[in-house]
């Protein structure tokens, strides 16, 4: 098989919380349970999940941000510096930036550090240059630049390096539908033109349709569904993902309920919300099939889906 | 802009004032009097205040204008020096408590918490009383003596600034540990820290008054605030300037410090 | 359909440091009974100080310069405070954002209901908990009596954004200004709150006015659509109309670039 950027198998990250604050009991909470998928170069994963699905945590563990409970991330050939290879774009482009630095220190920093490039004031201008920011505003402070323009200046930082892969948490959800059309617009000619790899997190469905070649859908630490992300469209076997999918093009929802937190499910995590749930939901969890040809998906009463 | 913006801090504009006003005196002290602050003059004993001497003299006929303006000198020297020990102590202490966590913290906060525990007069006081009483000594021991506070308000800055996306981001890169604190830690964390120096000077200046005034401070003849206050105890029924004046000094330097101080921090909260 | 609303000529200041500055420009906009209004807008277009307005709670830095705001026919600019007073909270509820932070922390959400219908519409004890419990039916809040008890910070977000919407209407509005009251939820969530939003306008004939930056969610649930640009209204219309034929440039990217996000 061709070769992959890399690969994550079975990731686990439990959290314990005090039940309360006079109790000793701990509560476990899977914030990543069981996750594996590998990425192969040049293309673009998308996660998509809502809040507290584990999606950031996934990202910070194959970053070495945080460490896994168990499970083994396995990194190809082409990533052999962790720091250098695979960058972090942020969700909140006033966050992002050191308040207090001017842009050009801000792209100076990586390139000081891995030593990349030979004229680095030079290589802050191409950079600036790439993501549409006049190299003549490399002396000001971010709090000068508009949240699109910060974005823009936070993925040139994550370019400096040359990367392979650079993770994209959230990277539009706070611009205006405008900037977000052209923050992807960039992001799409970048790959192109650099041969990058995305793994786009977000909880906006209608954003990766086409962006992405392999969509992940998670819910409660899990992989729930897994397949390029037209299958997912045109024909959702999982009913969370078909839900997901009608609440963000027709404003509908099926499902029952809210998120359960902290608590312990038996069976299909799912059961608490979906509107087809049955008696074996409640006590067998399904796990993650090939239901259809490269279409994953972990649940007992698959949708869309003539069985044979 | 910038006249526009103390005009409306008032509090900051008049403490401004009055330490630049004390700090020129200090500097060109020798150039705004004719006396040197420890020549005798056995014909001008415990003069009033004068066209001639203008705040008057003392129990040795010095005049108490310039040994006020060269105290001066000595005052700001320990205010400076000792919150300089004392930030540069907290700043290390609290960055590594507040950036690595976990035991390390535990074990600087405990130690803070334990020099919280002395009575930090006494303890000065007994050091002082073991070492010799010198300018040097004095302003190791009391910026050794407060550092605690800006260790406390460092890691509190740092706890909250940790989780801020452009340290993750730092990290990301590959930036080091001592870069992180020293590049992007420390100068966003930087305003309250200010402040608290500013502040912790008005203490050291008081201080060292005292320990001079119990005669653990600067040594005579070299003058100093607190030195000079001693000499007035014993005529302080005749020569009421004597004690007027050194007062005065320390009452409108320690105002107008904390008020430059307090106003920092009104600026700081915006 | 008669106007419950009416905003002619609305011009607001803010006193900043830098000078004044206008966030809202000569703004007209009318409200019909029992139908929703969509304010559609980018952040810092003043959609929320428009609808802060409507219940003058504008910051104290702001000044109306000039302009109406007609509530059935008063005047709502010239109100004495206390009659104002009554106005606001009775006829004209108002959902925020974030609804955990503007529910009262240390009283449980049941107390919150009560306490509102006790003390404005003079309900007692007993009528106001039978009336509580059906709010929260109405709201579709699961076991009306179990939550009854619960404190803000032991719901969800979706759960809490109910709970507004059901102390919004134990007052007996007749007018519901929401400003984005689902953009801090999930997306499942969020769709749900929308259609309860919808059926509560049905059910209840009440009249919605919707602020938002999501042109999905306002081409959904709103009747009427202005879009604001800069302080100013430049397109105001049926909804269908402005999605299927905007006039002005502005609305047409806006609407090209939402069609070709979906596309990207």
């Amino acid at each position: 098989m061709s070769e992959v950027l890399f690969e994550l198998s079975g990731i686990k990250k439990y959290y314990y919380i005090a039940k309360n604050f006079f109790s000793k009991e701990k509560i476990e909470v899977k914030a990543v349970d069981e996750v594996s998928f590998f990425l192969k170069p040049a293309t673009t994963l998308a996660i998509v999940g809502e809040s507290g699905c584990g999606k950031t945590t996934l990202a910070k563990i194959i970053l070495k941000l945080i460490v896994a409970s168990s499970g083994i991330v396995r990194f190809g050939s082409q990533i052999s510096d962790l720091r250098k290879d695979i960058q972090l774009v942020f969700q909140n482009p006033y966050q992002s930036l050191n308040p207090l630095m001017r842009i050009k220190d801000i792209l100076n920093e990586p390139l000081l550090i891995h030593n990349v490039a030979k004229n680095r004031e030079n290589r802050i201008k191409e950079l600036l240059e790439l993501v549409g920011i006049d190299p003549n505003n490399r002396f000001r402070f971010p709090s000068e630049f508009s949240g699109g323009q910060r974005q823009r200046i936070s993925i040139a930082r994550a370019l400096a390096t040359e990367p392979k892969l650079i993770i994209l948490d959230e990277p539009v959800s706070s611009l205006d539908v405008k900037t977000q059309l052209q923050i992807l617009n960039l992001l799409k000619d970048l790959q192109k033109r650099l041969n990058l790899s995305y793994l786009l997190i977000t909880h906006n469905l209608s954003i990766v349709k086409n962006f992405s070649d392999y969509l992940l859908v998670m819910y409660l630490g899990k992989i729930l569904e897994k397949a390029p992300p037209g299958d997912i469209f045109n024909k959702p076997i999982h009913p969370y993902s078909e839900s997901l999918i009608l609440s963000a093009i027709e404003k509908r929802s099926k499902l029952k309920g809210e998120i359960p937190r902290f608590k312990e499910i038996y069976g299909c995590i799912f059961n608490t919300r979906c509107p087809y749930s049955q008696n074996k939901c409640f006590k067998i969890r399904p796990e993650l099939e090939e239901l259809c040809p490269s279409h994953f998906a972990a649940c007992h009463f698959p949708l869309n889906l003539k069985r044979s | 802009m910038i006249f526009k913006e103390l005009k409306r801090n008032r509090l900051f504009s008049f403490g401004l004032a009055i330490v630049l006003a004390i700090g020129l005196c200090a500097i060109f002290a020798p150039l705004l009097t004719r006396y040197q602050p420890e020549a005798i003059d056995v014909n001008e004993i415990l003069s009033s205040p004068s066209s001639k001497h203008i705040l008057g003299t003392d129990s040795l006929g010095r005049d108490l204008f310039s040994r006020l303006l060269f105290g001066s000198r000595v005052s700001l020297k320990v205010g400076i020096i000792a919150v300089g020990i004392s930030t540069l102590m907290g700043l290390i202490l609290g960055a590594i408590a507040g950036f690595y966590g976990g035991w390390i913290d535990s074990l600087l906060m405990r130690f803070v918490d334990l020099m919280l525990c002395f009575p930090t007069y006494f303890l000065i006081l007994s050091v002082i009383a073991i070492l010799e009483p010198s300018l040097a000594n004095i302003m190791i021991i009391i910026g050794l003596t407060s550092w605690m506070g800006v260790a406390r308000i460092v890691r509190a800055q740092i706890l909250s600034l940790k989780e801020r996306e452009f340290i993750q981001a730092a990290k990301v890169i590959g930036a080091s540990d001592l870069r992180i604190i020293t590049l992007h830690l420390l100068p966003n964390a930087m305003g309250p820290v200010i402040v608290a120096a500013i502040l912790g000077m008005a203490y050291a200046i008081l201080v060292e008054s005292s320990l001079s005034f119990l005669g653990l401070g600067v040594q005579p003849p070299t003058p100093s605030w607190g030195n000079i206050l001693i000499d007035a105890k014993a005529t302080l029924g005749v020569a009421w300037w004597l004690t007027l004046f050194p007062g005065l000094a320390i009452f409108i330097t320690i105002l107008g410090v904390n008020m430059l101080g307090e106003g920092l921090r009104n600026w700081e909260k915006q | 359909m008669s106007e419950i609303l009416k905003i002619n000529d609305l011009t607001v200041n803010y006193q900043t440091k830098e000078g004044e500055f206008t966030a809202l420009e000569k703004v007209s906009l009318k409200l019909e009974e029992g139908t929703c209004l969509g304010i559609l807008g980018e952040s810092g277009c003043g959609k929320t100080t428009l609808a802060m307005s409507v219940v003058k709670l504008l910051p104290y830095n702001a000044k109306i310069i000039r302009g109406q705001i007609n509530y059935q026919g008063n005047n709502l600019l010239q109100m004495s405070e206390i009659k104002l007073h009554n106005l606001r909270g009775r006829e004209i509820a108002y959902i925020f954002q974030d609804p955990v932070s503007a529910l009262n922390p240390v009283m449980s959400i049941g107390a919150q209901i009560i306490e509102t219908l006790v003390n404005l519409r003079h309900f007692s004890y007993k009528e106001a908990f039978g009336e509580s419990i059906r709010l929260l039916n109405l709201v579709k809040v699961p076991d009306p009596l179990e939550h009854l008890r619960f404190y803000p910070h032991q719901l969800s977000g979706g759960l809490n954004q109910r709970v507004m919407i059901a102390l919004a209407l134990s007052t007996n509005a007749k007018v519901l200004i929401a400003d984005e009251p689902t953009s801090n939820l999930d997306v499942t969530i969020e769709a749900a709150i929308i259609e309860l939003l919808k059926d509560l306008q049905t059910k209840l004939g009440l009249s919605i006015i919707f602020i938002s930056h999501d042109l999905s969610l306002i081409r959904f649930l709103s009747d009427n659509t202005a879009i604001m640009y800069k302080g100013k209204i430049i397109e105001f219309d049926r909804t269908h109309l402005i999605f299927n034929n905007p006039k002005q440039l502005y609305t047409k990217e806006l609407l090209q670039a939402t069609d070709l996000l979906s596309r990207i």
